[in-house]
Formats: structure tokens, C-alpha cells, sequence
């Protein structure tokens, strides 16, 4: 499979939690797959149909850490703006949050469609991840054709449901996959393993009468142990074994 | 009628549901299951101790607010509102709910009737912001659209929470079974603890004697014994706890994920094998504390222990695990730590006997996952220079294995140790490829350097010294202070 990778560097990131808004908001500690749906469409310059399309991750960062986030806490307000004939239309007072971060974020991406490699090289918008103001750059931008292997590790991605059966490593998250503006911005949310530590296919869980695994691998990774780096793939939409049932 | 959504708080709330209705199958709940509990709800919300226990859960919603508290009939209202939408003939809206896909609830979730229906904010839902904020919604339209379902879910919440520190606890898991025991046990205690306040005339709930961290696991690990002895299958999960508060005198959320290696571990050291020493770690976990008078004439009270460090460090896990194995496999004490801070007591001097390979060879293989060569290797390590130590009655090799603090120093008396011993015609004590295996190759760990390596040879060899009577003979040989190694 040929796959555009790209490497992203930033100096600060933060993804926060959709359901923890007032006064807290704790971060996850890898990007939703909204996030990159999102990180795609700005490099485009458009929104696009995501049937098809897939992706997969490398994430690390050095420390996580809380700071204090400014907000503008608005709401709809009526009359005009002071000394003037114009309507007010919100106003407003200024709120300290604890926000989540993370410092030093460094993500490989990998995405089934090399045919983007150029607007990578020449993002329509400015490149961010997280929040507007986390800008990164991209220090890498390649074209690799992945192989398919029967032993991989994986490690600092984030990894489909059914991988925690096998990994019996990392944590489960609920996460927003796809946020559709067809509909409002309409949310739907997957589960996920969040999977810093190096695991080995070779010692993944197996499970009498199972066909055995094989995996995708990107050959220009540090081999560790006869193993190269493993990719497990996640899509937006359409049917997913991270899907749950919320909306 | 409920299903799992993924979604902690609705979760737990769905958990608690299922709890009261003694049916550990959301899906097998009935109407008048929820029924059951609405009313529960109904009646106990509206006055103490749950009144003020919920403040930090939905804090000016109808149960709360305190301008109803001469307008009994306005709590009542709200009641019927918030924990009656998920009836069949309640009215509902053509747009989804958020967190079930079912249809959001179609009246306005206050006693006026002004907010917009089926919207849910901060008094209906902990941490989402107040009605009128804009933020943080799609296109600025402010609240949560939620399914009756959810919304009885997200009130049924703070009766499947413990009450700890001010804040409620909720604990979630992607394994349904333990959600549903974690809600079922508080659940049982606050039940009961609301039974007692009543009777008594108190206002409020009493607290978990045990700080947040140490209540978790503490209830986990309870929890573990008993499926264990239920003999139910152990699954891969992981286990995330949310410590949280909506209160307006501030809102608070702490998140304690306890991954899938670091729960494995806890299985399988609370085991029979295991048991002995890890309830020996255990207790020397807890919190140190001084008896006090409270008054002239009273004997001394000592007062309850309100957390232990062990349990607290294990959240901590698989990050903190080098100082994990220092502090508990290896006794080394930690300074600069709070007054009763059992760590600060810790002496491999006096607790050698605490120093147990099996349960570091556990830790190894579940937390850490080091490869099994790798640790076979330490341990033949620490079996060989053990027995060298013994047989040499080598102090000096011995203390410096145990103090030194650079690399080169640790190289260097092995080096010397073992060419003594060839030059005795012996066989050396360590070979060019158990000493890269042991002390150069890493396992993809930031904490993993040459003195986690050193420290593990050392706790196989301090067993097998105590084992062999050598340690107790030369108990001068270990610092009473155990320091750490100065820095490189």
C-alpha cells in the first residue's frame, strides 16, 4: 500500500475532551481522529469526503502539564455596543480555565492518499493541531509504499477497540471520530487504545481457531528485535470496530 | 432498554441504574425499572442529605437551587421534568440525542418552561457550561441535546459516585463488568449512608475516610478479590477514574487511567502466590499517624490512616515504574515527603525480608514487559554475584554494587570482582553478553538507563544474601540510610 507520511513537529498541543467544558478541560494524549480529519481538510483548503480515506498515527510528546487558559465566555446579548447605533450581538467576560497540554508533540501521519503529497508541501492553510493558536511544521514529507508483515510493534499510536484484547496494554478512550457538517457538526465518537509503550505482535494475546495476524509495517522504520513499526489504520466513517453507540 | 455508550459519565449513571435494579445487564432493564428509581430520585433529591450532596453535581438545578427552598412544589416540578423524559409517552423531539442516538427529550428542562427543549447545561450535566454560553457548541447553539434516557442516566450519576474530598468519584472501565461492580458498590454504601443521615436528622453525607487515589484502588483491589473468588474470567481492561466537581465554588476534575498492564499486575499480585508479600507492601503503605487527646481526662486516639503510598504510586504506573521499584521492591526511603509518609521510614536495613524477586519478576513481566531473556539473565546475575558475595565474604564489592552512582564505577568493580575470580581459576562472573544484555540494551523506556538494571541485579541478590543467612550476619553492610546515587 502507498501511503504518504508526513512528520509534524510543534512546540505545544492540546485535544480537549468535547464533554468536559467549564473551568477544566483535560487533554487526551493523542490527537481524535476528528482532530486529523480536521488537520487534513485545512492542508486542502476544503472539506473532504472522507469515504475511503484512511489514516494512522505516531504520536509522542515530552511532558504533559496544566496551564491557565484565558477564555471569552460569551453568550447572545441584545441592545447596542456602547457609545455607538451598532447591535450587540454577544457579549462577554474573560475566564481562567485549566487547560491540558502537551509540550513538544511530534506526530508521523500516515494517510492512504500519496496523491496529497503536494498540498502537504503547500498547506492551503496555516498548519495547526489542536487548538488554532498549536502551530507545527513539517519537517517531513514522503511518499512509502507500507509491507504487509505476520510480526510488527506498535507503539505512541492510537489503536482501534480491538486491539486492547490483544495488547492488554494502554488505556480506552472514548473519542470523537467525525464531526459532520453536512449535519450541524453532528459528532460520532469510537473507541480507542491509547498505546504508548512498545508492544510486540508476538505477544499479543492469540485465540484458539484464529486465522494468524498480519499487519501493515512502514519498512523505513527503526527495526527493533526483527520487527518494524506497525500502523493500525482508522477511518471516519462507515463501519469501524471502534464504533459505540453514541450518536 | 439501556445500552453502554461509552460516554463515562452516562455510563456509570446507566451502571448505577442497573445496580439499583439488581440486573447487571443494562439491556435486560425494564420500565418499571426505571420507574423504580426515578421515584427514588424523586423523593430524596428534593430534600437532605442528598440535597446538599448534590450541589457538586448539579449545582442550581431544581433539586438545589436555593430560592426553592420556601417552594417545595418547584422541586417538585423539576423532578417530574429532568427524571421523567425517558418515558414512552413523554414528548420528543426529530433531532438525536447526543450520547444515545435516541430521540432528545421534548420539554424544556426547567420549572419555568423557558430554556429551549430538550437542552441540557451545567445543572443537568456536570462540567458543560451554564445556560447562554456559546462556547464550546456548534455554530454558538448552546446545550447539550440528551435522550430522557441519558438525562435519568446523568441523575441516577452521583448516587453510583463515592463522596470523596468534596468531590464525587465515578469510576469507568471498557470492561462493563467492572463499571457496573464499582457503581454497585457505591451505590450500596450511599444507600446506606443516606438511610443513616435521615434517621439521624444530619444534613450532609460523611466523607470516605480515604483520600481519593487510595479510595480507588482500594475499592478496586476488593472488587478484584471478589471476582476472583466468583471465579470470573479475567478479561484485558482498563480502568479510568474521574474525581470531579461542578460545584460553583469551582469546578475540579481529575482523571486516574490505570492502564491494562498496571491492572494485570494488581490481578495477578493480589493472587494467592503472590498475596503474602503484596499485602505486606500493603500495609506498609498506610499513613503513619500519632495518637491524639482530644481533651484533658480522654485516652489517646489514634486517628484512622487516610491514605496509603502504595496504592498511590500504582497510578502512577508504567511512567513512575523505575521509582517504583526502588521505593517497594528495593526499600529505599524518599525524602522531602510529608509528615507521615511512610516512605520516609523505609530501610533495606530493617526490611530486607520485604525484598522479593517473584513479585519483582511479576512487575517486570506485566508493568514493565521486559522481555523474559532479559530478565533470566538479571536473575542468574544476581544468583551469581550473590554467591560470590557469600563465598568471598566480599563487603566491599557488595557496598559499592549497592552505592555506586556511575556507570563506569559499577563497570569497573565488576570487572575486578570477576577477574578475581579467574584469577582463582574460577569462571568469571558475568560474560561479555550478559553484561549487554543486562546493562546496555534498553526497553524502549525513558526510565530504563543502567541503574534500573543495577537495581534489579541488587534485589535478586539482597534475597538470596537474606536467604542465605549473609546479610543478617554482616547487617552493618546496609546504610541505614540508603541514599540515592548522586547523579551522573
Amino acid at each position: 500500500m502507498r501511503v504518504l507520511k508526513i512528520t509534524a513537529e510543534g512546540l505545544i498541543t492540546s485535544f480537549r475532551y468535547p464533554h468536559f467544558m467549564q473551568e477544566v478541560q483535560p487533554t487526551f494524549e493523542m490527537p481524535p481522529p476528528a482532530t486529523i480529519y480536521g488537520h487534513i481538510c485545512s492542508v486542502l483548503g476544503k472539506w473532504f469526503d472522507p469515504d475511503g480515506v484512511q489514516f494512522a498515527l505516531h504520536f509522542t510528546y515530552q511532558a504533559k502539564f496544566e496551564d491557565i487558559e484565558h477564555t471569552h465566555v460569551l453568550t447572545p446579548a441584545a441592545g447596542k455596543l456602547p457609545g455607538t447605533n451598532l447591535p450587540k450581538v454577544n457579549e462577554g467576560k474573560v475566564a481562567p480555565f485549566r487547560r491540558g497540554l502537551l509540550f513538544k508533540p511530534k506526530m508521523m501521519l500516515y494517510v492512504n492518499k500519496p496523491e496529497w503529497a503536494e498540498a502537504f508541501r503547500h498547506p492551503r492553510y496555516p498548519v495547526a493541531l489542536g487548538r488554532s493558536q498549536d502551530l507545527f511544521t513539517y519537517t517531513d514529507v514522503e511518499i512509502v509504499e507500507l509491507e504487509r508483515a505476520d510480526h510488527a510493534y506498535f507503539e505512541h499510536t492510537l489503536a482501534p477497540y480491538s486491539f486492547a484484547r490483544r495488547t492488554a496494554s494502554g488505556f480506552v478512550v472514548l473519542m470523537p471520530r467525525f464531526l459532520d457538517y453536512s449535519r450541524n457538526r453532528f459528532p460520532t465518537f469510537g473507541r480507542y487504545v491509547v498505546i504508548h509503550r512498545r508492544v510486540h505482535s508476538h505477544d499479543f494475546l492469540r485465540f484458539a481457531g484464529e486465522d494468524p495476524l498480519s499487519f501493515w509495517v512502514d519498512p523505513t522504520s527503526e527495526e527493533v528485535k526483527g520487527d518494524k513499526l506497525g500502523l493500525a489504520f482508522h477511518s471516519w466513517v462507515g463501519e469501524d470496530e471502534s464504533i459505540v453507540r453514541m450518536a | 432498554m439501556l445500552e453502554y455508550t461509552g460516554h463515562p459519565l452516562v455510563d456509570v449513571g446507566i451502571a448505577t441504574i442497573a445496580a439499583f435494579a439488581h440486573k447487571r445487564d443494562p439491556t435486560q432493564l425494564t420500565e418499571a425499572d426505571l420507574d423504580a428509581i426515578a421515584v427514588y430520585m424523586r423523593e430524596n433529591y428534593v430534600v437532605d442529605p442528598l440535597k446538599s450532596f448534590l450541589t457538586v453535581a448539579f449545582p442550581n438545578s431544581g433539586f438545589t437551587q436555593p430560592a426553592y427552598n420556601k417552594a417545595p412544589e418547584k422541586r417538585e416540578i423539576y423532578a417530574e421534568r429532568v427524571l421523567g423524559a425517558y418515558r414512552p409517552d413523554a414528548p420528543k423531539l426529530n433531532i438525536p440525542g447526543i450520547f444515545t442516538g435516541k430521540p432528545a427529550a421534548g420539554i424544556p428542562l426547567d420549572v419555568k418552561g423557558k430554556l429551549p427543549p430538550g437542552r441540557t447545561y451545567r445543572q443537568h450535566i456536570p462540567l458543560i457550561t451554564g445556560e447562554g454560553v456559546i462556547n464550546f457548541f456548534p455554530y454558538g447553539d448552546a446545550g447539550l441535546p440528551v435522550s430522557g434516557e441519558a438525562l435519568l442516566a446523568l441523575q441516577a450519576l452521583p448516587l453510583g459516585c463515592a463522596k470523596s474530598q468534596g468531590r464525587l468519584l465515578a469510576v469507568h472501565s471498557d470492561d462493563p463488568e467492572i463499571t457496573y461492580r464499582f457503581a454497585w458498590e457505591f451505590l450500596q454504601h450511599n444507600l446506606r449512608a443516606i438511610q443513616l443521615a435521615r434517621d439521624a436528622g444530619e444534613k450532609k453525607l460523611p466523607e470516605a475516610p480515604h483520600r481519593t487515589a487510595t479510595l480507588f484502588i482500594e475499592t478496586l483491589i476488593k472488587l478484584e478479590r471478589e471476582r476472583a473468588q466468583a471465579a470470573r474470567e479475567d478479561t484485558p481492561a482498563s480502568v479510568t477514574a474521574y474525581h470531579f466537581s461542578n460545584s460553583g465554588q469551582g469546578v475540579d476534575l481529575d482523571i486516574y487511567h490505570l492502564p491494562m498492564e498496571t491492572l494485570d499486575f494488581i490481578r495477578t499480585a493480589t493472587a494467592t502466590n503472590y498475596r503474602e508479600t503484596w499485602n505486606r507492601l500493603v500495609h506498609r503503605g498506610w499513613e503513619i499517624t500519632q495518637a491524639r487527646r482530644r481533651r484533658k481526662g480522654e485516652s489517646p486516639v489514634t486517628p484512622e490512616p487516610r491514605y496509603n503510598v502504595f496504592y498511590e504510586d500504582l497510578l502512577r504506573l508504567p511512567e513512575n515504574a523505575r521509582f517504583f521499584i526502588r521505593t517497594y521492591f528495593l526499600r529505599i526511603p524518599q525524602r522531602n515527603v510529608r509528615k507521615g509518609d511512610p516512605r520516609s521510614g523505609y530501610s533495606l536495613r530493617e526490611e530486607a525480608d520485604l525484598v522479593s524477586w517473584s513479585m519483582l519478576d511479576l512487575f517486570l513481566r506485566k508493568v514493565m514487559h521486559m522481555d523474559r531473556e532479559r530478565i533470566e539473565r538479571i536473575r542468574e546475575l544476581g544468583d551469581t554475584l550473590a554467591e560470590y558475595v557469600d563465598q568471598e565474604n566480599d563487603r566491599r564489592f557488595f557496598r559499592a554494587f549497592l552505592t555506586v552512582g556511575r556507570y563506569e564505577y559499577l563497570r569497573t568493580a565488576l570487572i575486578k570482582a570477576s577477574a578475581a575470580q579467574v584469577k582463582q581459576g574460577k569462571p568469571p562472573l558475568i560474560t561479555f553478553d550478559q553484561f549487554i544484555t543486562i546493562f546496555e540494551e534498553g526497553e524502549d523506556l525513558p526510565y530504563s538507563d543502567w541503574s534500573l538494571a543495577r537495581d534489579l541485579v541488587l534485589i535478586r541478590m539482597i534475597e538470596q544474601l537474606y536467604n542465605r543467612g549473609w546479610l543478617k550476619a554482616h547487617a552493618d553492610v546496609l546504610p541505614e540510610e540508603t541514599s540515592e546515587p548522586e547523579a551522573e
